[in-house]
C-alpha cells in the first residue's frame, strides 16, 4: 500500500515544510527584546515574539496536518523490495485537494492492471515496481512530481491541463518515455509534442469532434445549435469543433444560434440560465441542441440549477465533452438527460477486455469503473505492451517500441499509436443517459456511440 | 417591463448567497477584529453536513428546513471549537495575522473535508414542494428562490432585532469598542465572542445547506464565494453587518443589469466598484474612519 510517510515522492512543499520543522535550530534565548519580556518556561522570551511563536505553531500545525494528508498519497507500492530485472514506472496525478478523488480513480486503475500483469508474470517477465507522486493539479506540482520520478524506467502522469502543459517540456528534457494520462490539452499533439512522450487521451478536439460525429449518427435532425458554459479556452474549442464535426457529418450545415460563455467563477448559473431563456424559443425545440460547456461538479450544479427553469427540455438534445460519469453518478438519479463525450463509460461496451476490467474492478474496489479508472489502466496495458515489444529497458529501446506499431486491445477496442501526432488511436464514447433512481448507479444508459479513431479529428484542422 | 423583472430576480437571486455569508464574516471582523477567509469552509461545511444527513433521504420541505438548521448548528459548534483553538489567539492582533492564520485554517477544513466526505462531488435532491417555478412575462422564478429570499429577510430580521434591539446587541457592542472596559464593567467578553462566533459560523453553515439543492456539493466551495463576499464586506464598511444587506442587493442588481445588457462587463463589477470604494470612501459605504484605523 502507499506508505502514509513523506517521500522523495511526496507532495514537496508540505513535506519540506515537516522536514524543515525538525531541523529547524532551536535558539534558547532571544539575543533582543525590544519589547516588554517576561519569563516562559525558563527562558527570556520578548512577549511579542512569543505570540509569533504561537501564531507560527499554530500555522504550522495546520500546514503540517494538510501536509500529513498530502504525504499520505505519495510512495512505492513495491512492499518486496525490486531487482534490477524489475521495471520501475513513476505515476503522477493530482493525489490532493478537492481533485484528489479522479487521481486516486487514476491510481486505482494502474493498480490494477499493474496487479494483474505482475500476476501473470510481468511485462516481457519484469515485474512493474510502482512509485508515485502528487502533482497537485499544477504546473509547478507536476514538475516537481516528475522530478521525484527521475530514474525510473517509464512515467505514466498528468491531471490538469495547467499540469500537463507545464510538465510536457521537462518530460521531454529528462527523455524518459512517458504516456500523458489525463488531460486533453490540444497542443500536446502540435505545440508541445515530446518524442518521447505519448498522449493518451484524446485532444479537447478529439472528444467534441467525437461528440459531433455520434450524435449527429443518433440525432441528425438538428438545425441550431445554442452553446452556453463557462468563458475559457476549452469551452470555446470544443463548442465549434462540435458543431463543425456535427455538420460534417450530417452533411449540411447547422446554424449557431444563441451563445453565452459566462463568468467562468461563477456557481450560481441561474442569472444565466434566465438571461439565456430571455433569447431561446419557448416550449420544446426538437430540431435545436444544446452544448454545454461545464464540466464536472459544474456540470451537477447545471443539471439541478436549470429544472425549475426547464431550460434542457427546450432542446431536442443538449450535448457535454468532459469526465460526466461521476458528475452522473452523483445526482442519485436525478441526472438530466444528457449525451457526453469522453473516453469510456462501464456500461457502454460488452466485449471479453471490458467485462475483465468491470468485474476485476467491481471485485478489487467495490465499485464500478469510471473513465478515470479506465485511463489509468489502459496506459499500463500500452506500456506493457511496449516493454514487451522492446529490446531492452533503456530508454531509446522503450520509445523505439512505442512506436514500432503497438496494438494492444483496451476496454473500449483496439488502440493503436499515431507516429505523427504521438497520440493514442483509440475508440472515443459518445453516451447517452439520464438520471434513474432504479438503475445501476442512478444513471439509466440510453444510447451509446463508439466514435472509431478514423472519425476523430485531433488537431481541431 | 419584462427585462426589469428579469433584473430583480437575477439580482435577489445573487443577493441571497452573498448576504447570508458577508453578514457572518462581517459579524465577526466587527466583534473580533479577525478577518475570517476560512468562513468560506464554514459555508462548505453546512453544504456537506447537510448532504450527508439527506444522504439517501426523500426529504420532504420539513424535513429539509429542519436539517439546514441542524447543519448550521453543527458548523455554529464547529465555529466554537475553532474559536477556541485559534480565533482566541488572534483577538487584538494585526489582521494581517489573522488573515494568515484563517487562510491555513481554510485550507485545513478543505483538506478534512476531501478525507471525511471524499473529493467525489455530492448532490442534494430539493424536496418536491420546493422543486418548481412561477413563469411571469418570459421571466421564471423557481419556487425555492422563494424559501432563500424569506431565509434572506428572516436572517436580516434577526440580526437587526439581536444587534439593534436586544440587550445582547447592546453587549455586543460593548465588546467590539472596547473589551477590557467591558470586562471592567462585569462583561464576560469571552462569552460574548463566542456567542459571535456561534452566530457567524452558522449563518455560513445555513447558507451552505440551503444552496446544497441547487449546487454541487464539493471542497471547491469553500473559497467560491469568499472573494465576492469579501467584496460586499469590504463596500459595506467592515465590520457594519446590516450594511451587507443594501450592499448585496445593489451588487446582484448591478451585477443582473449588466448581464442583461452588457454582459461581456458582468465580471468584473465586484472587483470595479470594491475598487472606486476604497479609493474614495475606504472606511466602506456605511463604515467609520475609526474602524479603519482601529482595523
Amino acid at each position: 500500500m502507499y506508505g502514509a510517510r513523506c517521500s522523495a515522492s511526496s507532495l514537496p512543499t508540505a513535506c519540506w515544510f515537516r522536514s524543515a520543522q525538525k531541523q529547524q535550530p532551536q535558539e534558547a534565548t532571544w539575543p533582543v527584546a525590544p519589547y516588554p519580556t517576561e519569563k516562559w518556561a525558563g527562558k527570556t522570551v520578548s512577549k511579542s515574539f512569543k505570540n509569533i511563536r504561537r501564531l507560527a505553531v499554530g500555522t504550522g500545525l495546520a500546514a503540517v496536518l494538510v501536509g500529513v494528508t498530502a504525504c499520505g498519497s505519495g510512495g512505492s507500492s513495491e512492499a518486496g523490495g525490486s531487482d534490477n530485472s524489475d521495471i520501475h514506472v513513476g505515476f503522477w496525478h493530482v493525489l490532493s485537494g478537492a481533485a484528489a478523488s479522479y487521481g486516486q480513480q487514476t491510481l486505482n486503475g494502474v493498480q490494477l492492471a499493474i496487479d494483474e500483469i505482475n500476476a501473470d508474470g510481468g511485462a516481457g517477465g519484469h515485474k512493474i515496481v510502482l512509485k508515485t507522486a502528487d502533482d497537485t493539479g499544477t504546473a509547478q506540482g507536476a514538475i516537481q512530481a516528475v522530478h521525484n520520478l527521475a530514474g525510473s524506467d517509464f512515467l505514466l502522469g498528468g491531471s490538469t491541463s495547467d499540469s500537463c502543459t507545464g510538465v510536457a517540456p521537462v518530460v521531454g528534457q529528462d527523455g524518459t518515455p512517458t504516456i500523458i494520462i489525463g488531460c486533453g490539452t490540444n497542443e500536446l499533439d502540435t505545440t508541445l509534442k515530446q518524442p518521447n512522450m505519448i498522449h493518451f487521451p484524446p485532444t479537447n478536439y478529439g472528444y467534441a469532434s467525437a461528440l459531433g460525429a455520434g450524435v449527429a449518427k443518433a440525432v441528425p435532425g438538428i438545425k441550431t445549435w445554442d452553446i452556453f458554459g463557462p468563458d475559457v479556452l476549452s469551452s470555446h474549442q470544443q463548442s465549434s469543433e462540435t458543431l463543425a464535426q456535427y455538420s460534417q457529418s450530417v452533411g449540411s450545415d447547422v446554424a449557431t444560434g444563441q451563445t453565452d460563455f459566462f463568468d467562468a467563477s461563477a456557481t450560481n448559473y441561474q442569472p444565466y440560465i434566465q438571461s439565456f431563456l430571455q433569447k431561446v424559443p419557448s416550449g420544446t425545440n426538437s430540431d435545436r441542441g444544446l452544448y454545454v460547456a461545464t464540466y464536472g461538479g459544474g456540470t451537477v450544479t447545471l443539471s439541478e440549477q436549470q429544472a425549475p427553469f426547464n431550460f434542457f427540455k427546450r432542446y431536442g438534445v443538449v450535448a457535454n465533452v468532459g469526465d460526466y460519469d461521476n458528475a452522473a453518478w452523483a445526482q442519485k438519479g436525478s441526472a438530466a438527460e444528457f449525451w457526453n463525450s469522453y473516453d469510456y463509460y462501464y456500461a457502454s461496451y460488452d466485449n471479453a477486455e471490458n467485462k475483465t476490467f468491470v468485474d476485476s474492478y467491481q471485485k478489487k474496489y467495490g465499485d464500478v469503473p469510471s473513465a478515470w479508472a479506465y485511463q489509468g489502466y489502459s496506459v499500463v496495458k500500452i506500456m506493457a505492451a511496449a516493454v514487451e515489444a522492446s529490446k531492452s529497458l533503456s530508454h531509446a529501446d522503450l520509445i523505439s517500441a512505442l512506436h514500432s506499431g503497438l496494438s494492444v486491445a483496451l476496454p473500449t477496442g483496439t488502440a493503436t499509436i499515431d507516429n505523427d501526432l504521438n497520440q493514442v488511436l483509440a475508440p472515443v464514447t459518445v453516451w447517452h443517459s439520464v438520471g434513474d433512481p432504479s438503475a445501476p448507479q442512478g444513471v439509466k444508459l440510453l444510447d451509446t456511440q463508439v466514435v472509431p479513431p478514423d472519425e476523430i479529428n485531433y488537431t481541431g484542422e | 417591463m419584462n427585462d426589469i423583472l428579469v433584473i430583480v430576480l437575477n439580482g435577489a437571486s445573487q443577493a441571497t448567497i452573498l448576504f447570508l455569508i458577508a453578514s457572518g464574516m462581517s459579524l465577526v471582523f466587527g466583534v473580533m477584529g479577525v478577518l475570517n477567509f476560512a468562513h468560506g469552509a464554514f459555508y462548505m461545511l453546512g453544504a456537506y453536513f447537510a448532504a450527508r444527513m439527506l444522504e439517501n433521504v426523500d426529504a420532504g420541505a420539513v424535513t429539509f428546513l429542519a436539517v439546514c438548521v441542524a447543519a448550521a448548528v453543527g458548523v455554529a459548534v464547529l465555529g466554537l471549537i475553532v474559536d477556541a483553538l485559534i480565533f482566541r489567539r488572534l483577538y487584538g492582533r494585526e489582521a494581517l495575522a489573522g488573515l494568515l492564520a484563517t487562510f491555513g485554517l481554510l485550507f485545513l477544513l478543505q483538506g478534512a473535508a476531501t478525507k471525511i466526505f471524499g473529493s467525489l462531488p455530492l448532490a442534494v435532491s430539493m424536496p418536491k414542494a420546493f422543486g418548481g417555478s412561477w413563469t411571469i412575462g418570459t421571466a421564471i422564478l423557481p419556487h425555492y428562490n422563494i424559501v432563500l429570499y424569506l431565509a434572506c429577510i428572516g436572517v436580516a430580521a434577526l440580526l437587526y432585532y439581536l444587534f439593534s434591539r436586544s440587550r445582547f446587541g447592546r453587549v455586543v457592542s460593548a465588546v467590539a469598542r472596547d473589551p477590557e472596559m467591558a470586562a471592567a464593567v462585569g462583561i464576560e467578553v469571552r462569552l460574548v465572542r463566542s456567542a459571535v462566533i456561534f452566530i457567524g459560523a452558522g449563518l455560513a453553515g445555513l447558507a451552505g445547506a440551503l444552496y446544497s439543492p441547487v449546487i454541487s456539493v464539493n471542497t471547491g466551495l469553500a473559497v467560491d464565494v469568499v472573494v465576492e463576499s469579501f467584496a460586499i464586506v469590504v463596500v459595506a464598511g467592515l465590520g457594519v453587518v446590516w450594511g451587507t444587506f443594501p450592499v448585496a442587493l445593489v451588487f446582484g442588481f448591478i451585477n443582473a443589469a449588466l448581464l442583461q445588457y452588457v454582459p461581456q462587463f458582468e465580471t468584473y463589477t465586484f472587483y470595479v466598484v470594491m475598487a472606486l470604494v476604497l479609493v474614495f470612501r475606504p472606511q466602506g459605504l456605511f463604515g467609520s474612519k475609526a474602524a479603519i484605523i482601529n482595523a
